[in-house]
């Protein structure tokens, strides 16, 4: 991706944000979002969206199909613009930046917490207690398995990495013997 | 000496009981993009201009552009080994060279690694590549010279230890010959300068050929080199001034003087260039960026001569500028020329006219080693300037084969013998008083009525024959270093009685 389309995703996400938030309907959205780019992330789908033998009409209209009841019509709108500029490929820029400004707004940040086993909710809590106490906001946890630690988490709160893994000691050993 | 295993194994199990892994803490963005030695990445917002980044496969970045949402960083390693969506992480460092007297002697590259194959420097410290310049309390007027070696060059253009004095001409003029011969001229001076020669966009082959050229001269072991080759990436070629002049800095705050050649800063702005336009800052004028006169300025400024509070050291620069077709209104000449104090201007036609050093007198000036210079040489070369500004003036207005009169005449052939008493062969760097005794010669009319071809034989021998039969004269010279009225008699008559032997001599090869 070029930095221009970093640029660009984060307008249409600034947009987006707001007329989610008029409509007081921001966290669905996100949710949504979410969802709507799985859908264009979706090998299959990936290719339909990107033929140029399909109309701009009958793309909308089975993204429409796909996403069916589940997402609202701000969401909706917003994907049909994104297809009618032929921008759909910003989806995913676009929903993380959403994300960034929901954060914002409500004065929270979002960690996301790799772990190579479940942690228990107690070390959960004590690791978010510790991050607001870092960040100086609320946080927000999303846990996410990751085998290739192989023991112990890794954190990332935006370009904060807080490293404790087990494949991050080794790494780091590695370079010191070397 | 033989290594047992059981030796590594007993290290590595050291730094293993040593380690604890722990937790690490740092930042790091993304790569979005990558290409042309170029590197984008999201993220990094604490990132500071002039960082350096890690990227995976021990490439390392320079942050260059903060924009909104993403940095602009330099590569200083291949750029084929990132891909987008890598993960960079901030040092939290500027971009450092080593430092200190292990770097004697060596050839390194901008980031301070030996490329000369005589094994790892041990450096005692690492010093910023950017710093700001000297101020004006830290500073005092230049008042030692720098000698050259060169006639041509110490006697009208002097330079002083601190200055800045600019070797400009043509490709194939001897700028780099200059520079050479200046930094082989220093073994013997005293309170010998270390000497930092940097390649900037140069052959390897031509690098080499300096680094053997120091070698075969002993100049080595004083001399530094630091080498951004042509085929190296931008941000090296970028870089190596800077760094250059910061392993300088380490000796000057210490108290000692310094030579830095600059070879050359045409090819270092070229280099910059092409980072600014792949960093989309916009062009200006022959599409160099707009604050190319600020990339060559801060690196000059940073030449000074320190007042004894802070050591008295002193950072002369010799910048090199190559012109193109002798065109020095360009844009990179028109501002090193305006940042330096003075110049040493070399033409290809004066070159391959058998002048060499090709120095254009007329044109070439130093607009504070003046008062640097030593007596003795002031004392001889105030005349010479003058005989030999006379000499082109006539020179041209005599090509029209008009008769003159016995006075032009007259001056013609001193500018003739003067002109062919300043040519020097190269990596023969002369002495002060050895200079001095050949214009000294030269402008008492000691010349003018030998043969314009036996000018050069005469010189050398007059100074041969002086160091064996009147050593006193020349020793004079050496230590006071300014001509008294006894010791210019009795030059002049050491000298008129050296003549007679002489053309005695030519007459008699006449005859045979």
């Amino acid at each position: 991706m070029r930095s221009s389309d970093q640029i660009l995703a984060s307008r249409y996400a600034r947009a987006l944000f707001e007329a989610a938030s008029a409509s007081k309907t921001a966290d669905a959205v996100a949710g949504e979002l979410d969802l709507a780019g799985e859908v264009a992330a979706h090998p299959d789908a990936a290719a339909v969206f990107k033929t140029p033998r399909l109309g701009t009409a009958e793309k909308k209209k089975l993204f429409r199909d796909l996403l069916g009841a589940r997402a609202s019509a701000v969401t909706l709108r917003f994907v049909d613009l994104l297809l009618e500029r032929k921008r759909l490929d910003l989806l995913g820029a676009a929903a993380l930046s959403y994300g960034k400004f929901l954060a914002e707004g409500r004065g929270t940040a979002k960690a996301v917490v790799g772990a190579a086993r479940k942690p228990s909710e107690a070390d959960l809590e004590a690791i978010r207690r510790r991050l607001e106490a870092f960040v100086g906001l609320k946080v927000e946890l999303e846990v996410r398995s990751d085998p290739a630690l192989l023991a112990g988490v890794l954190v990332r709160l935006g370009d904060w990495v807080l490293d404790s893994s087990l494949a991050g000691q080794l790494e780091r050993l590695k370079r010191r013997i070397s | 000496m033989a290594i047992r295993p059981e030796e590594i194994t007993g290290v590595i199990r050291k730094q293993l009981e040593g380690f604890s892994g722990g937790m690490e803490l740092r930042e790091e963005g993304t790569v979005l993009q990558v290409g042309d030695g170029i590197a984008r990445v999201f993220g990094l917002e604490r990132a500071m201009a002039g960082e350096l980044l890690e990227f995976p496969n021990n490439v390392m970045g320079m942050v260059l552009n903060l924009e909104k949402e993403n940095v602009g960083c330099v590569l200083l390693g291949p750029d084929r080994l990132i891909r987008e969506g890598d993960r960079v992480k901030r040092t939290g460092r500027v971009m450092e060279v080593p430092v200190g007297e292990a770097m004697v002697g060596r050839v390194i590259d901008p980031l301070g690694q030996p490329i000369d194959g005589k094994g790892p420097i041990k450096a005692t410290g690492t010093r910023p590549i950017e710093v700001v310049a000297p101020g004006v309390v830290e500073r005092e007027s230049v008042n030692v010279p720098l000698q050259t070696g060169l006639k041509a060059i110490d006697s009208m253009i002097p330079i002083g230890r601190g200055q800045r004095e600019l070797i400009i001409g043509d490709r194939q003029t001897g700028k780099t010959a200059i520079a050479i011969d200046t930094i082989i001229n220093q073994k013997d001076a005293p309170n010998r300068p270390i000497c930092i020669y940097v390649a900037i966009g140069q052959k390897q082959s031509t690098v080499a050929k300096v680094a053997k050229t120091l070698e075969d001269f002993g100049a080595l072991s004083y001399s530094i080199i630091v080498s951004a080759a042509a085929a190296d990436p931008a941000p090296l070629l970028y870089m190596a001034p800077y760094a250059g002049c910061a392993i300088g800095e380490e000796f000057l705050w210490k108290g000692k003087d310094v030579l830095v050649i600059y070879d050359d800063l045409s090819k270092h702005a070229q280099a910059y260039r092409q980072l600014s336009l792949l960093l989309r800052r916009p062009p200006g004028r022959e599409a160099y960026p707009g604050d190319v006169f600020y990339l060559h300025s801060r690196l000059l400024e940073r030449a000074c001569k320190l007042n004894k509070k802070n050591g008295g050291g002193s950072l002369t620069a010799l910048p090199v500028i190559e012109t193109q077709a002798g065109d020095v209104s360009a844009y990179i000449p028109t501002n090193v020329i305006s940042i330096t104090d003075g110049q040493i201007y070399l033409e290809s036609g004066l070159f391959y006219s058998g002048v060499r050093p090709a120095v254009n007198i007329g044109i070439s000036v130093s607009r504070v080693g003046g008062s640097a210079q030593t007596k003795a040489m002031k004392q001889v070369a105030g005349r010479l300037r003058l005989d030999l500004a006379q000499y082109n003036e006539l020179a041209a207005f005599a090509q029209f084969g008009s008769d003159m009169d016995k006075a032009s005449q007259a001056q013609l052939a001193r500018g003739e013998r003067m002109v062919e008493l300043l040519k020097q062969d190269q990596y023969l760097p002369l002495p002060l008083e050895d200079q001095v005794i050949a214009i000294y010669a030269g402008v008492n009319g000691y010349l003018d009525d030998l043969p314009t071809a036996e000018v050069r034989r005469f010189d050398a021998e007059l100074r041969t024959w002086l160091r064996g039969s009147r050593p006193e004269l020349v020793k004079e010279i050496a230590e006071k270093k300014i001509l008294s009225d006894e010791l210019q008699a009795s030059l002049g008559k050491a000298a008129a009685e050296f003549k007679t032997r002489f053309t005695a001599g030519l007459k008699k090869e006449a005859v045979k």
